[in-house]
């Protein structure tokens, strides 16, 4: 069945090639692209959106640092709720189920990351993040979308990306096998599109079509590999993002062929009384996280699997006077993966010279993006080629 | 907590008259002058006595300084219709319109195509066609515009001030506003009489994109007054509609204009007027963005002055710009006729109309070019724009025929125009275009939605089938539906100024008699709707309960996914009850919750009227078994809501009369304070803004009054006003040296400013000095109030969060109440002011009013009440069923059998997915 619907898409490629010089005066109408030139490399990516806008310094405490204690008098974490990483940084207690992964070398935290021109709408700001775009202009497509595209070997493939939680933003494009599923199962009950096979002289209709039988081809293989497999559910802990985690867990088990997956876990917007929101938040995020860790330990998926966290800004330095934070700019963020090579990256943002309230970056987060895409998928050159930073230089293993 | 509805409403939003305030002291204004405005009247000749009140509205319409420009360049120019007769007059125009093309032309000009529309066009030449088409296009909605959209903007201002249940409702209030906002559109869009005015609309939607989650502190008026400045000039002039976007609070908030300042510029509008409204990507350099950056720097608007349009003079770059080879003093304006001047301008909007009118698959450069040529030379005129696409070969040829995705609106609304089978559940439609990546305000940049193959992603493509399928399966809404069991609502009586104003002047309730309780509620499915009871309580026992009702039109989670609150459907249902005793507490429970690891299922309310009292979901207590963290209202487990606090809609109460040169204020914020003098190193330059809420001084009435005392180190101690802190106006006259500039017939300058020392020997004594009378008396009791303000204000949010400064202020306060006494600015024998309190209703903290409940069944059409019901018209009966649905020959069916076919497997064909 696979085979069948990715010929069909091949031969669709070579059609359009050939009426190319004629209809590619505009885009948004390109088959979806299956064939490409970059090696696949049997990785996948993970994305976690923290939404709302996660508080950096309440969750990577720089523990040595006494500018801390007068920025967050009140919030502040204290130290028996610090749980201790380097002699200068801590992590928030709430995530101490992430410690065995720390110990392990399968963490790492890279400090400061933002971009310049900072935006502090979180509708902006969030979409400049899953475009690569910066504080003068958003981008238009996801970040990595056009590079996984085009990485896909001649292998059999699900999906480019399937989205179990939030929004599409960083999967837009307008090609690709970019899904939304709400479930694990969800395709188990759909009904397939089961068109008759048509080779219309309209290109807009044999797109649709294409289209209608890869999707078809892809429901199927999907909740075949569901059908198969010993357990469609993974019980993760951490409330909603558990579950979102726990339908990847179990795509991955059955093997589902897609490289990037997506989850959100949302509410991070905490302007008042952020202390025990932003622990359960945390809490719920690590738990989860370290739980899909183990059992892709246990599925042997470990290795190839890398967890990257992203938000659409830090918290402002300061506390406010409702006991909470408001919308800031620069925040660390996790990898964690087996092939991640573990500790801290990159440099703290200068707590003592914040700009109006606010820390700097310290590095273009379009700087990990370039790692993740040219260093984990092997994409060279990629779209961030040009933000290739060496302070994240090793961090992948192999 | 009382509080009518009739109060006040100021009408400034009528699009078309925007540009300076007007009051008008009842609602039947809003509902006259909008019947003027349909009816294309001249709106000064509207003035007339509406209930005994002089409504007044002055002709100056915003848009007529766009022509300096236009005039002076037009040496190959025509006139619009001599252009356009040209156009229509070639020789293939002439051929007889067939069912298929005229379903065509329908179909690509507006949202769908209905039977009688196609038979009107068919045997017509194609010219007569199109030019029934432009003649078609209106500048006003046909469904009045919703109260809200019309009144004046909510205290956005006051939100610093604000605890955080006010908060809660502010918030809640406006993201009802914008599903309010997503509904009326769809409704209009499905009923309208003009659906090419609407495709207009939708295509400038897209083109000028502004959305509720880009946009500052949910300011969804921004938004829908927008929408109604789109139709105005949707088929007008293309300049107009560019410098009316350039100043647009909506645009302004969106492309972070309001930050684009002399010292600091921004660069985002102007580079996506560039890119994305005139010109094209690489049609100009970086160079070029900061230059046209500096020319829009202090185009802004105000908060507290109803989100007025302003030209901020101090944040303008006033130095010379150089734009395409030309170098002037050039703002805003001159850099929309600079871009317009551009050859390549009316290209680009012409390419980009061929995509959308005519071909998703392939350019024709020749037939763009001479639709660009058409398009210049008219200067601007959009229906040139449109008439010369709709007659290009291009347009006409077998070759372009279902060549276009259909956006989800096409899919959805256009079946319903197309077919008249208006499903039950049609206010649930903003909900699915969301679900299909087209959500109404909610586009995923600037760029807009890509439209094309981006309609049918994978992601998506599975969903386009259902939702055709679920709306054919869905049982048809039908004009009956009143009554009995959980039916939709004809209207949400009392909710609705049309019915207050029938209510009030015959003092009935409308529709049949009996008591009800309209409710007004959403869903999120899983495994099926939320069910739920309403019971009403006495002295805490249950008097009355009702039977048990599952929601309808809710959201499936399971196939969807989690909504946010703002893109809830809102369902209105009336529920009989049949007790006729008292009650003093309303309770609604949500019976059946039920989650799992593929969905939820929640039940959340807005509110409930009864017995003409609106009980508001924000004021109720909710108990629930999630442990009430939530907002009242929103029911993620089951519980029950329960509601006793109400608002009062009774009858204009007569108010005793005002007391003279007496201060009446609704509420008092304190909207900002420095450290107080004597706790700031700066000791000679503090001050506090404080905020009045619903004012009144002999026999004046305003919105907002923003007044600051200060210490500054010049003047000592003074009161200053700003007129952009005021709405409508804080002073009868302002005083010519107030101004800071001279005032452009098109630019609204708000930033006059006067000082009142409390000391009389400085500078600026002399703005006080030429203050009217009333003005100084006004001023007068401003200054005695002060005190009092502060006592006010000290319950607030900032007074909160800074005690140490209210303190300072407070203590500031008493040391001035001797000289407050002997000055000779506050001599006035001012009375103490009254403080009376908004009601909850006021303030923002309700959607004021909903709109029309009623069904938009489709124009001109009788409702399908089953498929069954769907035929040809008789003289066209021996037509090809498929020509009036599909674009081009279906798939998936045969089509020998014309009288047998069923419709809903055409609906289902790959190919009405195309147009």
């Amino acid at each position: 069945m696979d085979n069948s619907c990715l010929e069909l898409n091949r031969r669709r490629l070579l059609k359009a090639g050939s009426a190319g010089l004629l209809t590619s005066l505009f885009l948004p109408l390109v088959p979806i692209r299956l064939a490409a030139a970059a090696q696949r490399t049997g990785r996948r990516l993970i994305l976690i959106e923290l939404s709302g806008a996660n508080d950096g310094l309440n969750t990577i405490i720089p523990a040595s640092d006494p500018r801390y204690k007068e920025l967050r008098p009140t919030i502040g974490i204290e130290k028996r709720e610090r749980a201790s990483l380097t002699a200068d940084f801590a992590l928030n207690q709430a995530m101490r189920s992430m410690m065995s992964g720390w110990d392990r070398g399968e963490m790492a935290v890279i400090h400061g990351l933002g971009y310049p021109g900072a935006n502090r709408s979180h509708f902006k700001s969030i979409a400049i993040w899953e475009t690569g775009g910066d504080g003068n202009r958003a981008g238009r497509q996801g970040w990595l979308t056009e590079d996984i595209e085009g990485l896909i070997g001649a292998d059999r493939i699900d999906a480019h990306g399937i989205s179990l939680g939030g929004g599409m933003g960083v999967f837009t494009s307008p090609s690709g096998m970019w899904m939304t599923m709400t479930s694990a199962k969800q395709f188990q009950n759909a009904d397939p599109l089961k068109l008759a096979s048509n080779a219309s002289e309209n290109e807009a209709l044999s797109l649709l079509m294409d289209r209608a039988h890869t999707l078809d081809g892809a429901m199927q293989s999907v909740s075949a590999k569901m059908r198969r497999t010993r357990s469609s559910d993974y019980r993760i802990n951490g409330g909603e993002i558990g579950a979102q985690l726990g339908h990847i867990a179990a795509l991955i088990d059955a093997g589902v062929d897609t490289p990037v997956f997506k989850a959100q876990i949302s509410g991070f917007d905490t302007h008042e009384n952020q202390t025990w929101r932003h622990r359960r938040l945390l809490e719920d995020l690590s738990e989860s996280m370290s739980g899909l860790r183990r059992a892709l330990k246990r599925m042997d998926q470990w290795d190839n699997t890398l967890i990257m966290t992203y938000s659409e800004f830090g918290r402002r330095a300061y506390e406010n006077e409702s006991r909470g934070t408001d919308h800031g700019t620069a925040a660390p963020h996790f990898l964690m993966g087996g092939a991640v090579a573990g500790g801290l990256y990159g440099q703290h943002p200068d707590l003592n010279k914040l700009q109006d309230g606010d820390m700097e970056f310290t590095m273009d987060y379009r700087a990990l993006y370039q790692a993740v895409l040219g260093d984990w998928f092997a994409i060279q050159p990629n779209r961030f080629s040009g933000y290739k930073d060496d302070k994240l230089a090793g961090i992948f293993t192999s | 907590m009382h509080y009518h509805i009739a109060n006040r409403l100021n009408l400034r939003a009528l699009p078309g008259l925007y540009g300076r305030q007007r009051l008008c002291l009842l609602m039947g204004c809003v509902l006259f002058l909008w019947a003027c405005a349909l009816a294309s009247a001249p709106v000064a000749a509207c003035s007339t006595n509406v209930a005994g009140l002089k409504c007044s509205a002055d002709n100056s319409v915003a848009s007529a300084p766009a022509k300096k420009a236009s005039a002076k360049k037009n040496s190959r120019a025509g006139s619009p219709e001599t252009i356009l007769s040209d156009l229509l007059s070639r020789p293939h125009m002439a051929a007889a319109v067939t069912v298929a093309d005229a379903r065509h032309l329908l179909e690509r000009a507006g949202i769908g195509a209905a039977r009688h529309e196609i038979t009107m066009l068919v045997g017509k030449t194609r010219a007569e066609a199109v030019q029934q088409i432009l003649s078609g296009y209106k500048t006003r909605s046909q469904n009045m515009p919703e109260g809200w959209m019309l009144a004046t903007a909510p205290p956005h201002w006051a939100n610093g001030d604000m605890l955080n249940s006010e908060r809660n409702a502010f918030e809640m209030a406006r993201d009802a506003e914008i599903g309010a906002l997503r509904t009326w559109w769809i409704k209009e869009m499905i009923s309208t009489s003009s659906p090419q005015t609407e495709r207009l609309v939708l295509f400038w939607h897209n083109h000028f994109v502004s959305t509720y989650d880009g946009i500052d502190n949910s300011a969804v008026i921004m938004l829908a007054r927008q929408n109604m400045k789109l139709r105005e000039l949707a088929a007008g002039n293309f300049r107009d509609l560019v410098k009316m976007i350039v100043k647009d609070p909506a645009m302004l908030d969106y492309l972070d204009n309001v930050r684009n300042r002399k010292e600091s510029p921004n660069e985002n509008l102007a580079r996506e007027l560039m890119e994305l409204f005139t010109l094209g990507e690489g049609q100009y350099d970086e160079k070029t963005v900061k230059e046209a950056a500096r020319a829009l720097t202090g185009f802004r608007f105000e908060q507290a002055h109803d989100f007025t349009f302003t030209f901020n003079d101090w944040s303008h770059d006033k130095g010379r710009k150089k734009l395409f080879g030309r170098t002037g003093r050039f703002d805003g304006d001159d850099l929309v006729d600079i871009l317009l001047d551009q050859p390549v301008a009316a290209e680009f909007i012409a390419g980009k109309f061929w995509r959308y009118f005519v071909s998703g698959i392939e350019d024709n450069p020749e037939q763009i070019t001479a639709i660009a040529d058409a398009f210049r030379a008219s200067d601007y005129d959009i229906k040139v724009l449109m008439g010369a696409t709709l007659s290009s070969e291009g347009f006409w040829s077998d070759r372009n025929r279902a060549t276009l995705f259909k956006s989800p609106i096409d899919l959805l609304v256009g079946t319903i125009r197309s077919t008249g089978y208006l499903p039950k559940n049609w206010n649930s439609i903003p909900a699915t275009t969301r679900n299909l990546g087209q959500q109404l305000f909610g586009q995923p940049n600037v760029a807009g939605w890509p439209g094309g193959a981006s309609w049918v992603t994978p992601a998506h493509l599975l969903n386009r089938w259902q939702a055709v399928e679920v709306m054919t399966k869905i049982q048809p809404a039908t004009p009956m539906m009143m009554l009995a069991n959980n039916n939709m609502a004809n209207s949400m009586a009392g909710n609705n100024m049309a019915n207050n104003m029938a209510n009030n002047m015959d003092g009935s309730m409308d529709m049949a008699a009996g008591r009800y309780a309209d409710i007004s509620l959403a869903a999120e499915n899983y495994n099926g709707p939320p069910r739920w009871s309403l019971t009403l309580f006495k002295d805490k026992k249950p008097v009355w309960t009702s039977d048990i009702y599952a929601v309808e039109g809710g959201h499936d989670t399971v196939l969807f996914g989690r909504l946010d609150q703002a893109d809830m459907s809102w369902d209105q249902v009336r529920l009989p009850i049949d007790y006729d005793g008292p009650f003093d507490s309303i309770s609604l429970r949500f019976l059946n919750d039920a989650a799992g690891t593929d969905g939820d299922r929640n039940l959340f309310i807005n509110g409930v009227r009864l017995d003409g009292d609106l009980y508001p979901a924000s004021l109720g207590k909710q108990r629930t078994n999630c442990g009430g963290n939530e907002r009242p209202g929103a029911m993620f487990c089951a519980g029950a809501l329960i509601l006793s606090e109400k608002i009062t809609q009774a009858a204009p109460e007569l108010r005793p009369a005002d007391k003279d040169d007496t201060l009446y204020i609704g509420k008092v914020r304190m909207k900002h304070m420095t450290e107080a003098p004597g706790q700031a190193s700066d000791r000679n330059n503090v001050d506090m803004d404080i905020g009045l809420q619903s004012v009144r001084f002999n026999g004046r009435e305003m919105d907002n009054v923003i007044v600051r005392y200060a210490k500054r180190k010049n003047e000592g101690v003074t009161l200053e006003l700003r007129a952009s802190d005021c709405y409508p106006a804080c002073l009868t006259r302002w005083p010519s040296t107030a101004w800071g500039q001279e005032s452009r017939a098109d630019y609204v300058n708000l930033d006059l400013r006067i000082v009142v020392p409390l000391n009389g020997e400085l500078r600026h004594n002399d703005h006080y000095t030429r203050l009217t009378p009333e003005d100084r008396k006004f001023v007068a009791a401003l200054w005695v109030a002060m005190p009092e303000f502060l006592k006010r204000a000290s319950k607030g949010r900032q007074a909160r969060e800074n005690p140490k400064r209210m303190q300072g202020w407070e203590d500031w306060a008493d040391s001035l109440s001797g000289r407050l006494a002997k000055s000779k600015f506050v001599r006035t024998n001012a009375n103490p002011p009254v403080f009376e309190g908004l009601g909850k209703s006021a303030g923002g903290m309700m959607m004021m009013s909903g709109g029309d409940q009623g069904l938009p069944f489709p124009a001109g059409q009788t409702p399908l009440s089953g498929w069954d019901e769907y035929h040809l018209p008789e003289a066209l009966s021996d037509t090809a069923l498929a020509d009036w649905l599909l674009a081009t020959q279906p798939t998936q069916i045969s089509i020998d059998d014309n009288q047998d076919m069923d419709i809903t497997m055409l609906l289902s064909d790959p190919v009405f997915q195309l147009k």
